[in-house]
């Protein structure tokens, strides 16, 4: 019975039928399924299915941002439920588009697909200072940071926030990915980031793939 | 065949003697080889006139496209609704928030006067100064607006307008319907300034963010409108997004001119697109023009010419505009890469 809810709602999710997919959570957490296996195995198959299409060139960048406020609603249900309980969260992802930029649908659609495979996403927004990364990151003692910049003059402040961490001792702690239409894999070598994302898939197969292969150092 | 000459025959769907080069270059690539900041050149419409004529002497075998601007970065249109703009010192100007947080504000929204308000009205007066002091033989060619996605996404926010087209298709479509006469009404306004223009440009990127569904319902008849409008003119559309999906849509949008994205495949906008649409394009600003050495840009200009260039039609440029930091030598390879390889007649015209 709750594999059949849960697939239903993943389809419901990857067909983007927002009333739907919130019904479906709804009904889902009423017949007492747990909420980290909502998202782990109604949301989350549902997301991936949307970044398929996306692959397939079924899905573009509209239905990515439907589907990140389909995200967004659903959590809004399910994060009650998540403050008594980090069961089955994968791990802490401080993300934000970095100083002087102001590109915000690849990030957005990065931290939907991270919320969707079961991240705890803190999204600072774009225009982020370097200092606002800091301060968030001993805040909530991130697994990783997530910088996004589009823009040739803004990327070097990805270097900058990373040499920011160093000077405060955190930078060991942190998995930093890099990503945006000018970002490439030397680059984020170049600035010494730990990983190179060149879409939110990718991001998130990275992430996971980390995750389970390391100890939190905080 | 004189430099903008051979751009027009190519506009016009011609094989010119040679194949054209043309930089879409604005106040960012002219201020930094003019070796003054970004911001000075916003400031003054005289250092504006010296450091585009600047470029155009430095470079001569290159259209610099449009040429004279009055360019004050994308700020013009939201500055005239009433956003909130932000003045780096060395950079283009940004809007800062988004102006409808709410989009029940929306519903009463009416298209700014452009002879009045935001920028728009110092726009027109530097393009006036422009013109008035150019030298003889250089004109201020082109009528400039943004196209009605790429405004709609600074009002909205780019994330909010797209997610508006799907939940709130009603909003949507009104502040697409506001943009779309903004555009038409802006570039009217120029034309009444502009002494004698020749064309119209209209970037936006945005639409390509938008599925070939969403396209056809909000896109196509926003675009439709506004180059219906200006029939006897050069009309130059430009989006740096990939657009595969939406070609055979753009292919009926009645403009001349698609400068188009180095995401978007040249093969296949040759074949579509390009049978009754120029093409200018789309060697990649930053990957091959900002951080290729002369070589790589010439043997990716070779590529592009030898693809796009048969049968006329065709500008060599990049898909987007040079970044500031593009290394002079660089620009000459794509000189050079014309002059090896894009004489006419060629293989295949």
């Amino acid at each position: 019975m709750d594999d059949e809810i849960l697939k239903s709602l993943s389809l419901k999710m990857e067909a983007l039928n927002i009333e739907e997919t919130l019904e479906g959570i709804k009904r889902a957490l009423n017949e007492g399924i747990p909420p980290f296996e909502i998202l782990k195995y109604g949301l989350s198959p549902g997301m991936d299915g949307i970044g398929q299409r996306f692959e397939r060139k079924e899905y573009f960048l509209s239905e990515l941002a439907l589907a990140g406020h389909i995200m967004k609603r659903a959590m809004d249900l399910l994060d009650p439920y998540f403050a008594s309980s980090h069961e089955g969260r994968l791990g802490r992802f401080l993300i934000g588009t970095v100083k002087g930029d102001l590109h915000d649908i690849g990030k957005n659609i990065v931290s939907t697909m991270l919320t969707g495979a079961g991240f705890e996403v803190y999204d600072l927004g774009i225009d982020v200072p370097d200092e606002k990364f800091l301060k968030k990151a001993l805040e909530i003692q991130p697994d990783f940071v997530g910088m996004s910049s589009l823009l040739t003059t803004t990327m070097l402040n990805m270097k900058s926030v990373i040499k920011l961490f160093q000077e405060k001792g955190i930078r060991e702690k942190l998995y930093i990915f890099v990503g945006g239409a000018v970002v490439t894999q030397a680059l984020a070598d170049e600035i010494g980031a730990d990983g190179y994302a060149k879409d939110a898939f990718e991001c998130t197969q990275k992430a996971k793939h980390w995750i389970t292969t390391r100890k939190r150092n905080f | 065949m004189e430099t903008l000459e051979r751009f027009l025959s190519a506009a016009r769907m011609k094989e010119p003697d040679e194949v054209p080069v043309s930089l879409l270059t604005s106040a960012r690539f002219f201020s930094r080889f003019y070796g003054i900041g970004v911001f000075k050149f916003f400031h003054d419409p005289e250092l504006m006139l010296q450091a585009t004529l600047h470029s155009m002497k430095r470079f001569p075998d290159i259209v610099f496209f449009p040429g004279l601007w009055a360019d004050y970065g994308i700020v013009v249109e939201p500055s005239a609704f009433g956003s909130r703009i932000y003045w780096p010192e060395n950079f283009v100007p940004y809007v800062k928030g988004q102006l409808f947080k709410d989009p029940e504000e929306i519903r009463n929204l009416e298209p700014p006067d452009p002879k009045t308000d935001g920028l728009m009205p110092f726009v027109l007066e530097s393009i006036r100064y422009i013109q008035k002091h150019a030298p003889q033989g250089v004109k201020y060619l082109y009528a400039i607006a943004r196209g009605p996605f790429q405004v709609a996404s600074y009002l909205r926010g780019p994330t909010e307008f797209l997610i508006d087209l799907r939940v709130r298709p009603d909003v949507a479509q009104k502040l697409i319907d506001v943009c779309t006469e903004t555009t038409i009404q802006w570039l009217n306004v120029q034309l009444e300034v502009i002494d004698q223009p020749i064309g119209i440009f209209v970037p936006d990127d945005v639409a390509s963010f938008l599925s070939p569904e969403l396209f056809e319902k909000f896109g196509l008849p926003a675009y439709k409108r506004i180059f219906s409008r200006f029939d006897g003119l050069l009309k130059v559309y430009h989006n740096d997004a990939d657009s595969t999906h939406i070609l055979d849509l753009l292919s009926l949008c009645d403009f001349h001119v698609f400068n188009f994205s180095p995401a978007t495949d040249i093969r296949i906008v040759k074949k579509g697109i390009g049978k009754k649409v120029c093409l200018m394009g789309n060697v990649d600003p930053v990957n091959v023009l900002l951080r290729g050495k002369p070589e790589t840009v010439e043997e990716e200009c070779k590529r592009c010419i030898q693809i796009g260039a048969p049968g006329g039609g065709f500008i060599l440029s990049l898909g987007g505009g040079p970044s500031m930091e593009t290394p002079e030598e660089n620009i000459g390879a794509m000189v050079r890469a014309v002059k090896k390889h894009g004489r006419y007649p060629m293989s295949g015209s």
